[in-house]
């Protein structure tokens, strides 16, 4: 496989070959030259589109990249600069034809010692004579079978122009065909054919610049490879041979990871990335390669675990690439990695001592965050690092707004931000000004210039803008909009959104819960309120909810004030009353007070016997049951359930059942470790009962979906089985467990 | 000579037959090249009516008529019988090329590697190359040992008792190439101190004296009667590694008498054979079979024979073998070294277009392709052995060629020296990398490699001539006289090797023996038939009328003028270069179709202007007018030329005015 060499660059040469020669008329030269200008200029830096633009003709065919030509005329009338061009590229009859092309080349450059100035040679310097050299060279080096693949790529390549050019030339192109049909019958040739077919001869040089570029992409946006483009990706990597190309490939499914929310893939691509990097990088030798990169590859570590909100590793990983970075005196790499440090100890306030640790250790003295970031600023500016800056000034203005709550010197600083951008055109860091910006006006009550501020990240930044910018600015948009009154529109908005952002994990739960949130918000809307049946069960949601998040107070507060509502109004329905009791007693006993819970249930129990409220009665049971257990009385728990779990399974109401065989299960256990001998089979039958009550309950559990009840399920399984000793059946509980959230994962993606 | 079917059938059966045989006892190149033959009778007698009759046949044989190779003698087929067990081990492991082991299931007592030589290597466990395995097949690496003595005799008797020839001649086999393969991995790199004759196949000491024990016990050379002929065939090439030329002669004639299908042995005689005389010598000894038409067109190719009677075998041998890729490439080379060209290139090109995976004997026509030269030809042979397989012998000659063709002689090199890595007994190589080595100016690199091409195959001219090239780049006259007319002893149909030998005396100052020897190259060289124009003259009044119109090779006439010129011989000289002028222009009375001159060249120019000074010195000025007007039109030493106008022209000046005063 060629480093730079590729169809297309022979065809280039052909063209100047052509050119040199001076076989275009006087007209088209200009317009030759500066075809041939723009193939063999070096591409600029991969930034912006123009970086894009370059790639654009790698997959082409010799027919739509040489198309343009057919507008230039040549010597011959009648005749463009196409025809000429296809005229001579079809006169490469064979491999050896090659090779002459290259030693004609060769003596069209000047000599090294330049006696006389010789017309119609081209000057050592010139950008043709060195993208001629350049060609040469590689060319010599090749192995031999690289030059066969290389010829046969051309074949390949130049077979879309086959048409134009018999057409203009038959007696050519039968002669050709003579040959053709002689030779082409080998089954070398045949296998060889058959293996051009499946991928575009692209050069090492090529690939690599185009994974650096996607990179670069995944990088700044921090969208996803398209499918199409990662298989046409795959294909031209799987060729390379070159070990850079090698690692940068693993660079990449680092970000594909990462973005897709496989934590542990993402981290191994990381690691794979840097040792190959090790390997790959020139051979003077690993180690000082390794100082180079490791400051960098900490940084992304740092990042990554960031992200899967591992604050602890990332802080440490940051510290030591302060360190690292310190060391190798790279001061963008240790401003940068400053202003993560930053951030990480604002979205996670708790690391608050590591992280001071190390800055304070940098800066001097204990410092404040006031101090880092003005610390942080004066370098940016010192060493004209303006992102730094930028990033700084919006820290800054966050920090304001929380902490002083003065809006207005936050807007002055995110303004200053955006001057920087403008002046020093970063683009890519505007989208994140403008939604400070939208967040201050928002904050002062200009809701419209706050979605003015918004609207311009998705109208000018567009695709410029990192994905992530674009979801929230988006989000917020939607919301506003929903605020408005048009809630469908909001949706509406998010809808079309959400195939961007497919793959991209957490941005698609981000919008996917902005979704859920604003048809709440609508469904919330337009259903009357005052119905006391919807109420009811919303109320109940509601609790459900904070107990969920394992916020009792607030549930307890919630059932307390509703228990209250339902007291004074005689209308209440009493069935109501008795659930939020049942629910009091439930949140006593989660919260470990059993007893309080104990009499609540038994009242709510009885009541609703009495009343033969069925169901309440048996959610009273069910609590009451739990009560018992948790004050140790396991005979009574089970008594009671065993009694009742027929009557529940009847209701169909998996919820309640699902924790009923818990709590049978657990009674069972409980009375396995207090009423039976040591060693009796006794006790072993107890537990055995129990592990099929929880059984039961797993399955009831997960035919509601209930992710967090089967995993509990789970844990308790597997204790059971290990005290059994039953190491495969807890071996297999704990893969289980471990399914479950990856499951999960899929499904989300 | 067709032979009738039944002849054929029979033919088919002792192929077959000796294909397993060759198989059993792994000599892999042998059991191809028997393959081959088996697979190359007419198609039509493939015909689907034929197979009943093919069946009944092999049932016939099966209770064999022809039992040569089944086990007729039926001791040797109850020891077989009964050490089946371990023969299939021994078969396998060599087949696995753990040779050491092989040859330890037979020969157990053997400690490993217990040779006569006080070095013992330790075993290695690098797998030997697949070409490895034929090298002592495809040509024999004579002069490779420095064990010219007979190793002591073992004390004890190693050889077991009761061991069939077959299992004998596998273990012994393996030791063979067990010792080869460790030759190899001792020589380390091509060309470094270690390669050559210094590392020598350790075990043949051993080899030679196990085999010695067994035939003494078994009647020695004379007895015949209960040898298979393949023991022999190993003690043939043991013997000829050991450069004991005669006896491996008698031993190896033994062999492909007692089994004739077996090339491999034919193959080791071949290289025995020195020249056309011992080649008459030898086929008294051979026995009258279809083997030894083989190996008469082998060696007289080899021996480049060009003659009708070498062709007519060949066509008999075609009519029998239509699709012989061997035969094929036989003729093709013959034609080649008959520097009948054309006729080499097309065979080539069918061989090639019908067989495009058999890549040997190819760098002969990679070889004939640059000689042409046909760079877009050898370019797609280059592609196509490339893709075959990229690491043979043949494909790295192949590109080397053609790198050397284009002028990158760095790239050939390393082509070279890869294919000698992977087979250090191909000859062709060898010559190839010393014209290299000439080209990069490498003198010493490029005699070295002539040398070694030599001493594997003593019969190659090129190499001989490449030696005698490089001690003249060294300005060692004698030896490169020697080493050309060895060169030219080999073969004298290319007047460029009489034109080296006449240089080389020339330059030794042996003016005589030059001038003969460049008279020599004339006549191989001259495109005209010899009979009518150098010989009995016949009817024709001038006998050098055809030497015209570039029939003779100017530069050789010039370098006679020369000479005779040194000598003082004037007449000559002028004679010489009177011819060498004439080469100019086409013999114009002749008829149209005679075919045109040369045209003007360097060197008819330099004989026009020794002429024309010639002249001029004679007084002849018209003449010498003439021709310095001639040089200035033509645009050579003009200066000279218009020198020797003036001159002529005051003279004549002053003789006119000497006889208008007069």
């Amino acid at each position: 496989m060629a480093r730079y060499l590729t169809p297309v660059r022979i065809g280039i040469l052909i063209l100047t070959e052509q050119y040199l020669s001076g076989q275009f008329a006087s007209s088209g030269q200009l317009g030759v030259l500066s075809f041939i200008a723009s193939h063999i200029t070096a591409r600029g830096g991969s930034t912006g589109k123009e970086g894009q633009d370059a790639f654009v003709g790698l997959d082409a065919n010799a027919a739509e990249i040489l198309g343009p030509l057919a507008k230039f005329a040549s010597d011959v009338p009648g005749r463009t600069a196409y025809d000429a061009l296809l005229q001579r590229l079809w006169k490469l009859d064979g491999l050896d034809a090659a090779y002459e092309l290259f030693e004609r080349l060769g003596q069209v450059i000047a000599p090294i010692s330049e006696a006389e100035e010789v017309q119609k040679v081209v000057s050592r310097a010139s950008p043709l004579s060195q993208s001629i050299r350049r060609c040469s060279v590689e060319f010599t080096r090749l192995q031999f079978a690289d030059t066969q693949a290389l010829w046969a790529a051309f074949v390949a390549w130049r077979a879309s122009t086959y048409d134009i050019w018999a057409q203009r030339n038959p007696d050519a192109a039968a002669c050709y065909a003579e040959i053709a049909t002689s030779s082409g019958d080998h089954p070398a040739n045949a296998r060889r054919s058959m293996t051009e077919e499946e991928g575009r001869y692209v050069s090492a040089e090529d690939t690599n610049d185009l994974i650096t570029s996607s990179v670069h992409h995944l990088q700044k946006m921090g969208t996803r490879v398209p499918d199409a483009m990662r298989r046409k990706l795959q294909s031209w990597i799987h060729e390379q041979r070159d070990a850079g190309v090698q690692s940068l490939q693993h660079f990449l499914a680092f970000f594909e990871h990462w973005r897709s929310g496989q934590y542990t893939m993402a981290l191994e691509s990381l690691h794979r990335y840097f040792d190959y990097s090790l390997i790959g990088k020139g051979p003077s030798g690993g180690t000082e390669n390794m100082r180079i990169y490791y400051q960098y590859a900490l940084l992304h570590l740092s990042v990554l675990h960031a992200d899967f909100d591992c604050w602890e590793e990332s802080v440490d990983a940051m510290d030591e690439c302060i360190a690292t970075a310190r060391e190798n005196q790279d001061t963008a790499c240790l401003n940068f990695a400053l202003s993560w440090l930053l951030y990480l100890r604002q979205a996670k306030p708790d690391n608050r001592v590591s992280a001071f640790g190390s800055v304070s250790g940098l800066l001097g003295g204990t410092a404040g965050e006031q101090d880092e970031i003005s610390f942080l600023k004066a370098k940016a500016r010192e060493t004209k690092h303006w992102s730094l800056l930028s990033s700084t000034l919006l820290e800054e203005a966050k920090l304001d707004m929380y902490m002083t709550g003065s809006t207005t010197k936050s807007v002055e600083l995110i303004m200053q931000s955006a001057f920087v951008n403008v002046q020093h055109d970063l683009r890519t860091l505007m989208p994140a000004t403008s939604l400070f910006e939208g967040a201050a006006f928002d904050r002062l009550a200009q809701s419209q210039l706050a979605a003015r501020a918004h609207d311009t990240i998705q109208i000018v930044y567009g695709d410029q803008a990192p994905l992530s910018d674009r979801t929230r600015s988006l989000c917020r948009t939607a919301y506003g909009i929903a605020q408005n009154g048009r809630c469908s529109a909001g949706l509406d908005m998010l809808r079309d959104f959400l195939p961007c952002v497919s793959g991209v994990l957490k941005l698609e739960q981000r919008v996917t819960a902005f979704m859920n949130l604003l048809q709440l918000m609508g469904s919330l809307r337009q259903c009357v309120l005052g119905d006391p049946e919807l109420d009811f069960e919303l109320d109940l949601l509601e609790i459900e909810l904070y107990i969920r998040q394992r916020d009792l107070d607030t549930a307890m507060k919630a059932v307390n004030a509703h228990i209250r509502q339902t007291e004074g109004h005689s209308p209440a329905d009493i069935a109501h009353r008795l659930h939020f009791l049942v629910l009091k007693s439930t949140i006593f006993a989660l919260s470990g007070q059993a007893t309080k819970g104990f009499s609540i249930a038994l009242r709510a129990a009885s009541t609703a016997a009495r009343l033969r409220l069925l169901p309440t009665l048996l959610e009273a049971i069910a609590a009451l049951a739990t009560t018992l257990k948790d004050l140790s009385e396991f005979d009574a728990a089970r008594r009671l359930l065993d009694a009742a779990l027929p009557m529940m399974i009847e209701t169909r109401h998996c919820r309640l059942t699902a924790r009923s065989f818990v709590t049978l299960g657990e009674g069972h256990v409980g009375l396995a470790g207090t009423t039976c001998a040591p060693d009796s089979s006794e006790r072993l039958q107890q537990i055995r009962a129990a592990e099929a009550l929880i059984e039961r309950g797993r399955e009831s559990y997960a035919r509601l979906e209930d992710t967090s009840g089967v995993l509990d399920c789970l844990v308790m399984e597997a204790a059971l089985a290990r005290w059994r000793g039953d190491a495969q059946l807890a071996a297999r509980a704990d893969a289980q467990y471990a399914q479950i959230p990856r499951d999960r994962h899929e499904a989300a993606e | 000579m067709a032979l009738s079917s039944e002849q054929q059938l029979e033919l088919q059966t002792q192929l077959q037959q000796v294909v397993v045989a060759c198989n059993e006892r792994c000599l892999y190149f042998a059991a191809k090249w028997s393959a081959e033959l088996l697979n190359s009778f007419a198609t039509s007698e493939d015909g689907p009516t034929d197979d009943g009759e093919d069946t009944d046949i092999d049932d016939d044989t099966d209770a064999p008529p022809h039992g040569q190779y089944l086990n007729d003698d039926p001791k040797e087929a109850r020891l077989e019988a009964r050490e089946l067990p371990r023969f299939f081990l021994a078969k396998s492991l060599f087949d696995c090329r753990e040779f050491d082991r092989c040859a330890a299931v037979f020969l157990p007592t053997q400690v490993p590697h217990s040779t006569s030589s006080p070095q013992i290597t330790s075993p290695t466990r690098v797998p030997l190359s697949s070409s490895q395995l034929k090298l002592h097949a495809q040509v024999s690496s004579k002069g490779k040992s420095v064990f010219g003595r007979q190793p002591a005799k073992p004390k004890t008797s190693a050889l077991p008792k009761n061991l069939s020839q077959k299992a004998l001649f596998l273990a012994l086999y393996a030791r063979y190439m067990s010792g080869e393969k460790r030759k190899n991995e001792d020589s380390e790199t091509i060309l470094g101190p270690a390669d050559g004759p210094v590392t020598a196949n350790k075990e043949i000491p051993g080899i030679l004296a196990l085999l010695e024990e067994y035939f003494n016990a078994r009647g020695g050379l004379q007895d015949i009667t209960n040898s298979q002929g393949w023991l022999d065939y190993l003690y043939g090439i043991a013997l000829l590694r050991t450069k004991s030329d005669a006896s491996a002669k008698q031993w190896l004639l033994r062999s492909v008498n007692l089994q004739p299908y077996n090339w491999s042995a034919w193959l080791e005689l071949a290289s025995l054979v020195g020249s056309p005389e011992e080649m008459q010598q030898f086929s008294e000894h051979l026995p009258r079979n279809i083997m030894s038409l083989f190996f008469h067109i082998h060696c007289s190719q080899e021996l480049f024979q060009q003659t009708p009677e070498v062709f007519n075998a060949l066509a008999q041998m075609e009519s029998i073998f239509p699709r012989s890729a061997f035969l094929q490439q036989q003729k093709a080379m013959l034609h080649y070294h008959g520097r009948d060209h054309e006729s080499a290139l097309q065979i080539f090109d069918t061989l090639l277009k019908e067989q495009p995976h058999r890549l040997d004997g190819m760098e002969i026509f990679s070889n004939l392709l640059y000689v042409l030269p046909n760079r877009p030809k050898l370019a797609t042979l280059a592609s196509i052995a490339s893709d075959v397989d990229k690491f043979r012998p043949e494909t790295n000659c192949i590109l080397g060629n053609y790198y050397s063709l284009i002028s990158e002689h760095e790239k050939a090199v390393l082509h070279f020296r890869r294919a000698l890595t992977l087979d250090r007994n191909f000859q062709a190589a060898w010559t190839l990398m010393g014209h290299e080595y000439i080209e990069l100016k490498n003198t010493q690199a490029a005699i070295e490699s002539y040398r070694r091409a030599v001493d594997t195959n003593r019969k190659d001219y090129r190499a001989w001539y490449g030696l005698g090239q490089g001690y003249e780049m060294l300005e060692c006259h004698s030896y490169s006289l020697f080493y050309y007319q060895r060169a030219a002893a080999l073969y004298p149909g290319d007047p460029k090797m009489w034109a080296a030998v006449g240089n080389a005396y020339a330059k030794c100052n042996k003016t005589a023996n030059a001038i003969q020897a460049f008279k020599r190259a004339l006549v191989v060289g001259s495109h005209i038939d010899t009979s009518s124009s150098f010989g009995s003259s016949g009817g024709n009044n001038d006998p050098l009328a055809h030497a015209v119109g570039g029939a003779l090779d100017p530069q050789i006439l010039y370098e006679i003028a020369c000479l005779y010129e040194k000598d003082g011989a004037w007449d000559e000289a002028a004679a010489y270069m009177e011819l060498t002028l004439a080469q100019e222009e086409g013999a114009g009375e002749e008829g149209v179709g005679e075919e045109e001159g040369l045209g003007v060249t360097q060197v008819t120019c330099r004989a026009r202007l020794w002429l024309a000074r010639f002249c001029y010195a004679r007084g002849e000025w018209a003449r010498t007018m003439e021709l310095a007007n001639e040089l200035c039109q033509d645009g050579w030493e003009v200066e000279e030329a218009k020198g020797l106008v003036r001159d002529v022209r005051g003279r004549l000046a002053l003789a006119e005015e000497e006889e208008v005063e007069g």
